[in-house]
């Protein structure tokens, strides 16, 4: 009783997860229905990490998972029944059928990935601190491209996903060749901080890391404050040297079926006419500008009490925390209240996204988890938390749908 | 699915590898135990029969069949005849190099041009069928190296004797790049290493300086001279040789295919002998008989200090591309921790001076030269396959792509050793008054002028809308994969109007003749695979 207990489950993908926690009690046989002597083992709280490995090792193996009313309580004859299930329940796919159906999910999810990738900056593409060092940012880069590099790809036949793998790693590497020169990082902090000093009128948001972004290279002129709406229509950070600098300007995603023209030239563009172009980058920034502010996310009632600035902050940060700490209805309450008294603190919005996010993996809808974690980023694109949750998904997805396709590949 | 099997073709000699999980590359061997493959394609029997004989049996009937056995194709794959260093190539090769319709250089053997392709193709496909037998299994795919510096032309050409082989050519290599990956992949070693791969074989000059750590192999600049190679060393001797005997005797050897074939392969053997030998001295009896009363015999005697004055220049030649490469990976000397040295040129003692002074430091050599350029290409067709899930190559644009501006100036869009993949956007305005449509000339090449770069292709933008001079303004959008693919996509502004192109090089030979010639290649092999009845 009360024994530690340490679990190793192997996935199919062939990724280990560690389950640590301690024996609750001795079951006897015939004391629950159909199941022979055993123990209770109370597990220990599962990290987001380890759901995300076991949920999607589930679903490749087309097992969806029993909705389990306590998660942190699993009653488990040993061997832990999830590890039989999973090992029995991956069978090895010969027909072609299947492997269509394979190629199709590598394509939904790259397609996912670009869509996500394209929004975030530099250091969250390479899932890095705005304070990493050249060594941490080369090593980034190395590890995201031995899962992304095209040369991963050409082993399918489809044109489609060996196109998809060129558009993700040229923004991870545009993103890296920012990242090693040192004008490049700076204009990338410069950019982020614009975003941040623009997004919000009113409330600044809370800085998204715990530890300050290195000092900003004073700039010649400092760009006009870009309001929510222009930035939705991805107008580039108004730097000089932006476009190969920043990914998600510079490759908007190839959307086959719908190209929406860009309605207002971007200034930095203008900037870089070679020709006798008559640029006028002020005109286009006020005209972006002049664009009303609202708010993408609609479903929010635009009611404004006045709140003092201050009080405002920290009920957001305690939002923030309550969702830090996994209780995440709470947190959403907490940030919805927020978010209604001033509907542009980017913060508050951003935040209750994620916690609709995190409510959506508990309950194991990965899309609308991934929809949401999404929206965050759209409302804050320096929103480091909706980054790294993104990450998270992509890169547990993707390692799986490898393992399986690797398998697959190795079948055919 | 089959494997992909690599494959070096080199200039004179030419190997072949494949990758096994687990264990890593090894070279397929042919048969006798061979390693190596002479890149040596000789026709024999009848006019036009197709009888060819390829390899070490080609190579040893050449002295007595020079007209009609081709090597070094590799100078002419993708070339122009009027190329400079072709010119030479034409002037001391024993077969006939000739212009082709537009303007490649073929070979002409008997009154039947040939294109270097097709030549190519038999070393290919000879490599193909020892890599069946080693492996006991079809082989339809490959990974095959060229010099770095090879342009889009020659690329492609490459690529079109693959297909003439009905080998699928997944991906072409870079050799320097092949010989990092092999090299690297045994040295597995914590932390960041800078690496130097100095490349001289037969033919073509490569350096490469690369960035080596856990198992991301980064290319970070690639230079180099596609027409400098062991052959011009031979060449300095030749012309010495040639020379002399015409002061002594009033004979120009070079009209006399035969004599001239003993000389280079006397040449290429005092060449090797001076890398460990102090001297050497050749024996040429019954050199030449044609013309005098007397038949000519010749013996010469060099020394390597002779050799090495006749050679200067060619040494010297090395030293910019070597200092362009570190320029451009921002990097001195010091800062490269290894130099690796590959390909047979290399093992010469005035290059091995030169790369010890260019570099400040000793070059390494490799442990099995001939193969590690094969061993790389087999390693990275490991990855191409899903078997190596390790190892990641980052390979670079050997070249600058930009487009023309004004009437001959050449603006740059992507610069020279760009990490693959890679886009650049690049922003224009209209010249004219309600200009109706733009033409975006795309060239390559590192020159200032369009004059000095290649034309790859064009993409041109109609449709525009009305406007004054410089109000109507065009995103050109570059795009280059890591197959070396080019795309363009041009897009007017205001109305979001777009026109794009996907540039296929083309290596010579159009879609209709390389099907054309495959089944040329198909009818042979049934017609000797089923000997005729009728007769």
């Amino acid at each position: 009783m009360g024994t530690a207990v340490r679990i190793s489950l192997t996935l199919p993908s062939g990724s280990t997860v560690e389950l640590a926690g301690a024996i609750k009690r001795f079951v006897k046989e015939g004391e629950l229905d159909g199941r022979g002597p055993g123990i209770d083992i109370s597990l220990q709280a599962l990290p987001q990490s380890v759901m995300w490995l076991i949920e999607s090792a589930l679903s490749s193996a087309g097992i969806t998972p029993r909705p389990v009313p306590d998660t942190k309580e699993t009653l488990s004859p040993p061997p832990p029944p999830s590890e039989e299930e999973v090992s029995e329940a991956s069978p090895l796919l010969t027909d072609g059928d299947e492997w269509v159906q394979a190629e199709g999910d590598l394509v939904k999810a790259l397609w996912q990935e670009l869509n996500s990738m394209s929004k975030m900056n530099a250091f969250q593409l390479l899932d890095l601190d705005y304070e990493a060092t050249d060594k941490e940012v080369r090593s980034a880069f190395g590890a995201l491209s031995k899962r992304y590099h095209p040369d991963r790809f050409t082993r399918y036949e489809s044109f489609e996903i060996r196109e998809l793998a060129n558009e993700v790693f040229i923004l991870l590497r545009d993103a890296y060749r920012s990242l090693v020169s040192e004008h490049g990082r700076r204009t990338i902090l410069s950019g982020i901080e614009a975003k941040r000093d623009g997004g919000v009128a009113k409330a600044p948001p809370i800085p998204p890391r715990p530890t300050p972004p290195p000092p900003i290279q004073p700039r010649r002129t400092p760009p006009p404050p870009i309001p929510k709406a222009a930035r939705a229509t991805k107008t580039p950070p108004p730097t000089k040297t932006a476009p190969q600098n920043s990914p998600p300007t510079k490759t908007p995603p190839p959307t086959p079926t719908k190209t929406p023209p860009p309605k207002t030239p971007a200034p930095d563009e203008a900037k870089t006419v070679p020709q006798t172009a008559p640029a006028k980058p002020e005109k286009a920034g006020t005209q972006g500008y002049a664009s009303p502010a609202s708010s993408p996310v609609s479903n929010l009632p635009k009611t404004r009490a006045p709140t003092s600035p201050g009080e405002s902050k920290n009920r957001v940060a305690m939002g923030m925390n309550v969702l830090e700490s996994g209780q995440y209805e709470q947190a959403l309450r907490i940030l919805r209240v927020e978010a209604r008294k001033d509907p542009t603190n980017t913060t508050a919005l951003a935040g209750v996204e994620l916690a609709e996010g995190r409510l959506a993996l508990v309950n194991g809808d990965r899309m609308e988890a991934a929809e949401r974690f999404e929206a965050a980023l759209d409302i804050d694109p320096s929103n480091e938390r909706a980054a790294r949750e993104i990450a998270e998904m992509r890169r547990y997805a993707t390692s799986q749908r490898r393992g399986l396709l690797s398998k697959l590949m190795k079948k055919v | 699915m089959s494997r992909i099997i690599g494959i070096d073709l080199g200039t004179t000699n030419s190997c072949v590898a494949v990758f096994d999980s687990g264990s890593g590359p090894r070279v397929l061997a042919g048969s006798a135990n061979r390693r190596t493959t002479p890149s040596v394609v000789a026709y024999t029997g009848e006019r036009n029969s197709g009888d060819v004989l390829v390899g070490e049996k080609a190579l040893r009937q050449a002295v007595t069949n020079p007209k009609r056995t081709v090597m070094g194709a590799k100078r002419l794959i993708g070339r122009k005849v009027n190329a400079k260093d072709v010119g030479w190539f034409a002037r001391t090769a024993p077969f006939r190099i000739v212009s082709a319709p537009n303007g490649d250089a073929w070979v002409r053997v008997d009154d039947t041009p040939i294109s270097p392709q097709e030549v190519a193709s038999h070393v290919l496909r000879e490599l193909r069928t020892q890599a069946e037998e080693a492996l006991g299994e079809p082989v339809t795919r490959a990974v095959v190296t060229v010099p770095a510096y090879f342009d889009d032309s020659q690329r492609q050409a490459t690529r079109d004797a693959g297909t003439i082989a009905g080998l699928d050519i997944c991906r072409i290599l870079n050799e320097p790049t092949a010989a990092a990956l092999a090299y690297g992949a045994h040295r597995v070693r914590a932390g960041r290493r800078i690496v130097a791969v100095f490349d001289l074989g037969g033919g073509t000059f490569d350096i490469s300086i690369m960035a080596v750590e856990d198992n991301v192999f980064e290319v970070l600049a690639t230079n180099g001279d596609s027409a400098l190679g062991g052959d011009d060393w031979d060449r300095v001797l030749i012309d010495h040789w040639v020379d002399s005997i015409f002061d002594e005797h009033r004979v120009d050897l070079t009209s006399d295919p035969v004599a001239m074939g003993r000389l280079k392969e006397a040449a290429e053997g005092a060449k090797r002998a001076l890398s460990s030998e102090r001297s050497a001295s050749i024996q040429l009896p019954y050199l030449h008989a044609a013309h005098g009363p007397e038949p000519i015999h010749i013996e010469r005697k060099i020394t390597r200090d002779q050799f090495n004055a006749l050679s200067a220049d060619l040494v010297e030649r090395l030293k910019a591309p070597c200092y362009g490469a570190m320029n451009d990976a921002g990097l001195v000397a010091s800062d490269i921790e290894e130099v690796l040295l590959v390909g047979g040129m290399s093992r010469a003692p005035a290059v091995q001076a030169a790369v010890e002074s260019i570099f400040e430091q000793t070059a390494s050599k490799a442990a099995n030269p001939d193969e590690v350029v094969a061993l790389g290409a087999a390693a990275h067709a490991g990855i191409l396959a899903g078997d190596d899930e390790e190892a990641t190559l980052l390979d670079v644009a050997p070249h600058t792509i930009g487009i023309k501006v004004g009437s001959t100036g050449f603006a740059a869009i992507i610069k020279r050793n760009s990490m693959l993949p890679v886009r650049e956007h690049k922003l224009f305005a209209t010249n004219l008054d309600d200009q109706e449509f733009v033409e975006v000339e795309i060239y390559q090449g590192e020159s200032d002028t369009i004059t000095g770069n290649r034309k790859l292709g064009q993409v041109r933008l109609g449709g525009l809308p009305k406007g004054k001079a410089g109000t109507v303004r065009i995103k050109l959008m570059v795009t280059v994969d890591v197959e070396s693919i080019l795309s363009v996509k041009a897009t007017e502004l205001s109305t979001g109007k777009s026109a794009q192109v996907r540039i296929t090089p083309s290596g010579g030979l159009s879609q209709d003749d390389l099907e054309e010639i495959v089944e040329k290649r198909r009818t042979e092999a049934m017609s000797i695979a089923r000997p005729p009845e009728d007769d």
